[in-house]
């Protein structure tokens, strides 16, 4: 009986040997790994939802001004190249006209000059009509009349001559007017055509660069979406182990009520003094049932009734 | 956006089902224990989580407690738990949960069940 009791203390000494290991390991798992994890978890999940709530920021913005070919900027764009080639347009007409009216003017000119050849022609008539009138009044002895008429007709062809002179001046300078006209008119239509290909090349770029920007800012957007997406299951994965250790802790207060309830026996079956006062009670009440536990392969396992 | 509470006395199971059911658009409340969570029952809860094993009061007490009140009879509620014994599952069920799940859970089954049961 004495070796039983022996034996049975023993046995105690060890059972609480354990029980102590046992609730030492339960609030290192409970304490030391917890709370850091936990106050890591919050910490991700406030990042996760600032990470939300600016890539939903961005998507309006991208759904907004710049987001497609409806979206404002692009139809701001548009509506800028339309007014860019109305009024290319208009120029391009104006010069084109102004080049008509340049050649009427040249052909004009022309015209001009002809007629003043014409009357030179007449007026070299005049002169000989003039000549003539001379030679008759000559030969009347001096005829009064021929002699006014020869003098008429050589005023006459003075003022024409003179009259003549200025208008082929006048017709000199506009022949030499047009050609520096035209010249004006090709530089002009030179430069509206260069400011046209220009700002059609300019809107284009712009369009471009919008387009790199919704391409960009979508891409952007995505990768956000995945890294986010992949912070929450590195999350839900680092709390997963977490609940395998409460599941362990568990499983080992479970141990604990076991071998605590063994000790209680074998000191009331053998008058041995158990010593579980420098133990402390479960931290984790079981609800208890006489059933065998499950497979814990069932673990994650759904049942729904 | 519908509410759920999750009773675990775990503040590691809180956080992990919170992050689940937020991240799947529910709004989530938590209590630590039976009588916490007896307190923080209304109206406007869709369901319960709660787990079994806790201080104070129980699972298994406290949807007993709940069940006599007829303004909770048909609130759906799910046992989340380490346990797995036939009996308790089946105390649970003459309680009326509506379902059982065994720790560790898969999120996105335990957001499967939520959706079905609050749907």
């Amino acid at each position: 009986m004495i070796l039983v009791a022996s034996l049975a203390k023993t046995m105690l000494g060890r059972f609480r040997k354990t029980r102590e290991r046992i609730v030492a390991r339960v609030r290192q798992i409970n304490q030391t790994t917890e709370s850091d994890v936990l106050a890591a978890g919050r910490h991700v999940q406030r990042v996760v939802e600032i990470a939300g709530r600016h890539i939903a920021r961005l998507r309006d913005i991208l759904a907004g001004p710049v987001g497609d070919e409806d979206s404002d900027l692009a139809r701001a764009i548009r509506s800028q190249a339309d007014h860019v080639r109305q009024h290319t347009q208009t120029v391009a007409k104006a010069v084109a006209e102004h080049a008509t009216q340049v050649s009427a003017v040249s052909e004009q000119v022309r015209s001009i000059t002809a007629a003043a050849r014409e009357i030179e022609r007449l007026n070299a008539a005049a002169r000989v009509l003039s000549i003539n009138a001379r030679i008759e009044a000559s030969r009347s002895s001096g005829s009064a009349v021929f002699s006014t008429i020869a003098n008429e007709m050589q005023q006459l062809s003075k003022a024409i001559a003179s009259a003549n002179k200025t208008v082929y001046d006048l017709a000199n300078t506009m022949e030499k007017a047009v050609p520096q006209l035209v010249r004006q008119n090709h530089h002009l239509a030179h430069v509206v055509e260069s400011f046209a290909l220009e700002a059609r090349e300019r809107i284009e770029a712009v369009d471009r660069r919008v387009a790199e920007l919704r391409t960009a800012v979508g891409t952007t957007l995505a990768e956000s979406d995945n890294a986010l997406a992949e912070v929450v299951s590195e999350s839900h994965a680092a709390l997963s182990k977490l609940q395998f250790q409460d599941v362990c802790a568990q499983s080992l207060l479970q141990i604990d009520g076991w071998l605590a309830d063994l000790s209680r026996q074998l000191a009331g079956d053998f008058g041995v003094e158990p010593g579980h006062g420098d133990i402390p009670p479960e931290v984790h009440p079981t609800v208890t049932n006489d059933d065998v536990e499950v497979n814990r392969t069932e673990a994650g396992e759904v049942m729904l009734f | 956006m519908k509410k759920i509470l999750v009773i675990d006395d775990s503040p590691t199971v809180r956080q992990q089902v919170g992050l689940a059911l937020s991240q799947a658009g529910y709004q989530v409340i938590e209590a630590v224990d039976g009588v916490d969570a007896i307190g923080k029952v209304d109206p406007s809860i869709a369901m319960l989580i709660c787990d079994v094993n806790m201080p104070r009061m129980n699972g298994l007490e406290m949807l007993e407690k709940l069940r006599e009140d007829a303004r909770w009879k048909a609130l759906p509620v799910v046992m989340l738990t380490t346990e797995g014994q036939p009996g308790l599952i089946d105390r649970a069920k003459k309680a009326g949960a509506k379902g059982w799940i065994i720790k560790p859970f898969k999120a996105e089954l335990l957001v499967a069940a939520v959706q079905r049961l609050t749907a």
